[in-house]
Order: C-alpha cells, then structure tokens, then sequence
C-alpha cells in the first residue's frame, strides 16, 4: 500500500497533534449548545438531547467504520445492551448509577468483543451481514427473552432519579449532562484519532498483511476498536433510555442501525465534526423542516433519503469533507482495483534502465488494458472470465 | 408422521427464504453489491400489484407491469443512474448509497400507500393436499416457481453468453471491458435482473407472509443466513439452504425445551457456521474486490 494511495487516510494523524489546539473549538461548540439547550425549553430541549445523543451514535461509527474501515451493524445491539444492563442493574438491583456503570460497559464490551472477534477474518460485506444477524439476535432473545421477560417485556422505568441526584430532574440539568459527555467523549475520539493507537488503526485498516509484518498485533487492534465503538454506543443506550425515561427493546431494534449508518456516512466517517453532522440529519433536520415547512413524515423521509444518495454521489467523504476538505474523502474514494505499475521513465533514464514493458503499451490506457488482458489469461479456469475468453472464437463479443 | 408433517409445513416456509435470498444472491453475483434495498422494492412492488389487481386490472397484467416499472425501470435507475456513479467508491460508501436508497424507496411506499393492503395471491386461493398438510395452491406454486427461477438463473448464470458476461463483469471489470464488453450496460442488466427477482419475490412472498415485508427484520437475516449457506455463488444452493432452514426451525422449534424458546438464534449461528465454513466449502474462486 503506498503512501500516496492511503496517505490521506492518516488525515488525522498527518500533522503533530495537541489536544489543547483542538480544546476551544469542541468547547465552543458545547457551550455553544448548552446555550441554545438553556434558551429553549420542552421540545426543542429534547431535540438538542437526541441529537446530542445520535451524535454520539453516529461517533461509534467514526471509531468503526472511519478509523478501522468496517462496516458494523451491531451499534444498536450495543446500544440497547447499554440501556438494558444499566436499567437492570440501577432500577431494579437498586445500584447507585455510577456503580453499575463500569458493570454495564464491561458487558457491552465483551458483546464487541463477541462481534469484533470474526472482524479478525471477515471484512466488508461478511461482516456487516453478521453483525446485522447480531443485532436482530440482541434484539429478539438477548433483549426480550433475556433481559425483559416477564413483568417489564414492556420496559422497564428508568428515571432520571437513577441518576443518583434529584439535581438532574430538571430537565435543563439534564441536557447539560448529555451535551458536556457528548463534547468530552468527541474530544477523547478526536484525541484518539491523533494518537499512536490511531496509527495502529489506520494501519491494520489500510494493510493488515503489512501492519502484521510491522509487528502490529491486527486481533488486538481490532478488538480495542470494536470496544471503543461499543462503549460509545452503549453509553448513546444509557442517555437515549434515561432522556425517554424508559428502557425497552422497541429503540433499539435492529433495523435502526442501517439508518443509523446511513446518516453517519453522510455526516462523513472520519471526524467527530461528520458525527455531529450525521446526527443533526438525522434527527434535528427532520423536525425543524416538520414543523417549520409543509413537509411531513414520509414526504421527508423521501427527500432525506435521496439527499443522503445526493451527498454520497457527489462527496463520499459526507458533509464534513466539505468543511474540512477533499483529505477527509480518505480510502472511501480509493480506486478498488489498480495494481501496482512502476512509473514511466522519463527520456533520459528510459535510456539507461531497459524497460520490461512491451512496444507500444506506453499511455495508460494501453497498459490498463494489458494488465487486464494478462489478468484475464490468468483467471482461474472455473470463472466466467476464462468461459467467456474461450467462448470469443465461437461468438463475436460486443 | 408428525415430524414429516412439520417438516413439510417447514419446507414451504423455507421455499420463501429461498426465493427471497435467489434475488439477493444474483445481485451480489453480478454487482457485488449486498441490495439491502430489495426488501423495500419488494414491498412498493407487492402494494402496487394489490392496488391495482383491486382497480380491476387482471392479475397477470398487474404482474407484468408492476416488474417492468420497479424490476427494469428501478433497477436502470439504481445501477444505471446513481451505483455506476461511486463505482470507484468504498463498499462502505456503496452499502450507504443502497441503504439511503432504501429509505427513499420506503418513504415513496409510506406516501402512495399510507396503510397496510392485503395482497392477493397470484395464484389464487385454492387448496391441495399432500398427506395431511394442506397447501394452499398460492404455496404450492410459489414453491414450484421458486425451483424453476432457482434453477433456471443458475443454468443462465454458467451457460448463456449474457449470464458469464455478468458475472465476468462482477469478476474483473477492467478484464472484462478488455474482452469488449460494454460494462456499464452490463451492471446496469444485473441491477434490473436483482430487483426484477426482488419485486417478484415481494409479489409471490407477500400474500403468505403478511404484512410489510420491509420491516421484518428477523425474515431479512434469515434470507442473509440462507445466502451466507449458499456463498453468496449459487441461487439453486440458496434455494436449497432455505429449505433446510425452514424444515430445521420447523423441527427444532416443535421439539420443546430450549430451542423452542430460542429458536431465532438459529439463523444467526448458521450465519457464523456459514462465513466460517464458505471459503473452506466453496474455495475463493473470484478474486476479492481489493
């Protein structure tokens, strides 16, 4: 893999890194939606919460897909595991919040680690069909035959008196604990994605064979990230079931993680700022267009789902490549299939080095065609490829 | 004679599985794409059919014109019009384009058609018994459909010109562009032949199911088990593993005891058996897309 090929995908660790040099924008943004939670009060409350709360969803999926480069659809078991375990543990085992807390995230992880562990040979589709198997699994034993049977099969009541503290009843409170975890926890991934452990991420994701040569360890890399992801969405779980006020299997069903990672890949993979954008189309785009305009429900439904088509067509990196620049399109623009070509000599050390390659094979086109010629002569004999290739004698191919 | 008996009313749950993942497994065939979308395209497709078999219009009319508008129409519209534009993309990308798709579709379905609608079944609504299980003739040929299409798309698939010429595509696009074959044309085929079997499953699938097909996650991941089984290569397989599928959850989930409290983990543990097993079963014949 050759830096010019992958080196954007190490964006954010390309340049030396503080934390202090990021701290003022991410606070400015937090305050800044503290400001706007306090001004308002009752819906629109909510709806900062929840998009808060999906952004740190859609972070679960910057630390997966856009740092690791695979595609999980797992994050709502996860996240539903979060609400249920701390729920359990806090409403009905009576445990103070802050102790059940470290209980449910070890849960949650090893369930990561339980899908993070085929990530160690899987990739791309594999993965996201079992992992989407996961969730539904979570989602129709785990959650309602396990942690829900019985009397709660409807939910179980998780008020904001869990929390330990009568001081985050108050709704406004409340909102300034989601924001400020939310604003730390970008912080810590933004941190994460400078930091050593991110070169080790980027690197398993962009070569694990070279990565392993190089004395990484791809199992543990994998695994550390499916964790992180995990714990993210499962603390998502905790705040989304504490902001309802209820714990049940319904908000977690499995089919919302497809949506939920179509809205991060429009915000774009690869930094916090595209979580925060995933989450606001997510859910605050929606209701500000519902109650300001004539559009409703499934009239926008469509619009956003041909939007995300839209902004995926035009820039795979999601709207926060706009912001921040084509380097954060990363290996989701990578060309799937080139291999490797040493670079034409130029005139003067053409003359000096004989060149391997045939007369007449000297513009790119030509030689893509060569190498693909070559590569269909090296097909195995079983594939359609070497069918069709016998067949072009009996039949004219157009 | 009640285990053939469950066994039987298990395979004519499984033929549905397996007609559901034959549409799958040809658009990975010839895209390498997972159509997600198929589930919403099978549902606006099923709800066309039932409104406009209830306007009047005979069955087989609605048939014909509900697969050419969403089979060959949406599918020019998917592969020849939006996927032919991130073809360079990342299957992350790819899969986030087909899922925002999926939304746009079912929100276009939620708009036409606000509430459920009752199906009808194609094949109308007589009944034949085999042993003591009676069939519905809907069930009856459905399954008989499902083996034809099963078998037939295989045939195609590994014999016909046009068959190789998608699955070369799918194999080695700049290969196959080599051998001359106009490869845009051909991805574009492949996308109207998946969501053609996708609308055709969603019209054949939705009478017995009930329902919005769409939303049933646990029927999708079972379809994924099913086409995991098959290695995503063969519909005849798919077909097959569905009907194991059907007849193992019929047989286990009746025996009692703590399958039949859990017998939704099935699908799931034939998913990881499945990718474990793939590559060991059916060899890594086509090159991975890297």
């Amino acid at each position: 893999m050759s830096a010019t090929r992958h080196g954007n995908g190490t964006a954010l660790a390309a340049k030396p890194f503080r934390v202090t040099s990021i701290l003022p924008w991410y606070l400015g943004v937090g305050a800044a939606v503290t400001a706007l939670s306090l001004l308002t009060s009752g819906y629109w409350a909510y709806v900062i919460d929840t998009v808060a709360i999906f952004s740190l969803v859609a972070l679960s999926f910057v630390v997966v897909s856009g740092y690791l480069g695979q595609m999980s659809l797992a994050q709502t078991a996860f996240m539903g595991l979060g609400a249920l375990v701390q729920a359990r543990l806090v409403a009905i085992g009576h445990l103070p919040f802050l102790m059940a807390l470290p209980i449910t995230l070890v849960v949650v992880a090893s369930a990561a680690v339980v899908v993070g562990l085929p990530a160690v040979r899987l990739r791309g589709v594999n993965l996201a069909i079992l992992s989407f198997g996961f969730a539904v699994v979570a989602e129709r034993v785990i959650f309602q035959k396990w942690l829900l049977s019985g009397l709660y099969l409807s939910g179980i009541p998780f008020g904001r008196n869990g929390l330990g503290s009568a001081w985050f009843e108050n709704e406004q409170h409340f909102s300034l604990l989601v924001i400020s975890t939310v604003t730390a926890l970008m912080v810590v991934i933004r941190a994460l994605g400078s930091s050593r452990w991110g070169l080790l991420v980027y690197s398993v994701r962009d070569g694990q064979a070279t990565a392993a040569l190089s004395g990484v360890n791809p199992t543990r890399v994998k695994l550390s990230a499916f964790v992180v992801s995990g714990c993210l969405a499962g603390i998502a779980g905790i705040l989304y079931a504490l902001l309802l006020q209820r714990a049940g299997w319904e908000d977690y069903s499995a089919f919302n993680s497809i949506t939920y990672l179509a809205m991060s890949v429009v915000g774009g993979l690869l930094h916090p700022l595209g979580a925060l954008l995933g989450g606001m189309m997510y859910f605050g785009v929606p209701q500000l267009f519902s109650t300001v305009s004539f559009l409703r429900g499934s009239q926008f439904q469509v619009l956003s789902g041909l939007l995300a088509v839209a902004v995926l067509v035009l820039r795979p990196g999601g709207l926060a490549s706009l912001a921040l620049g084509r380097r954060y399109e990363l290996h989701l623009v990578a060309p799937r299939r080139r291999p490797h070509r040493p670079p034409l000599p130029s005139p003067a050390s053409g003359a000096a080095r004989p060149s391997p390659r045939p007369a007449g094979a000297v513009n790119g086109q030509g030689r893509r065609e060569m190498d693909a010629l070559r590569r269909s002569c090296q097909a195995p004999t079983a594939s359609a490829l070497a069918t069709l290739r016998s067949r072009t004698g009996e039949r004219p191919v157009r | 004679m009640r285990t053939v008996s469950l066994l039987l009313a298990g395979a004519a749950t499984g033929v549905l599985y397996g007609l559901i993942a034959v549409g799958i497994v040809v658009t990975y065939l010839t895209t390498r794409t997972l159509n997600f979308a198929a589930g919403a395209v099978a549902t606006l497709a099923a709800f066309t059919f039932g409104t406009w078999v209830q306007d009047g219009w005979p069955k087989i009319l609605a048939l014909l014109a509900s697969l050419v508008l969403f089979g060959v129409g949406g599918g020019y519209l998917t592969g020849g019009v939006v996927m032919s534009r991130v073809r360079t993309a990342s299957e992350t990308v790819r899969v986030a384009v087909i899922l925002g798709w999926t939304l746009g579709i079912a929100g276009v379905t939620a708009l036409l058609y606000n509430t459920l609608l009752p199906v009808p079944a194609l094949f109308g609504e007589g009944s034949i018994a085999v042993g003591r299980i009676r069939l519905t003739s809907h069930q009856f040929a459905v399954a008989v459909t499902s083996v034809l299409l099963a078998v037939g798309l295989s045939i195609f698939l590994r014999r016909a010109w046009l068959g190789l010429a998608l699955r070369a595509v799918a194999e080695d696009r700049d290969a196959a562009r080599a051998l001359g074959l106009q490869v845009g044309r051909v991805e574009a085929f492949g996308w109207m032949c998946g969501m053609t079997l996708a609308a055709l499953g969603g019209i054949l699938v939705s009478p017995l199911v009930g329902g919005d097909i769409r939303t049933q996650n646990l029927l999708f991941v079972k379809v994924l088990a099913v086409s995991v089984l098959a290695g995503m290569e063969r519909p005849w397989l798919a077909l097959a593993a569905g009907v194991a599928l059907g007849m193992a959850e019929a047989y286990l989930g009746g025996s009692g005891g703590a399958w039949t409290t859990n017998i939704d983990l099935l699908p799931f543990l034939l998913m990881i058996v499945g990718l474990a097993l793939g590559p060991v079963l059916y060899g890594n014949r086509t090159r991975e897309a890297h």
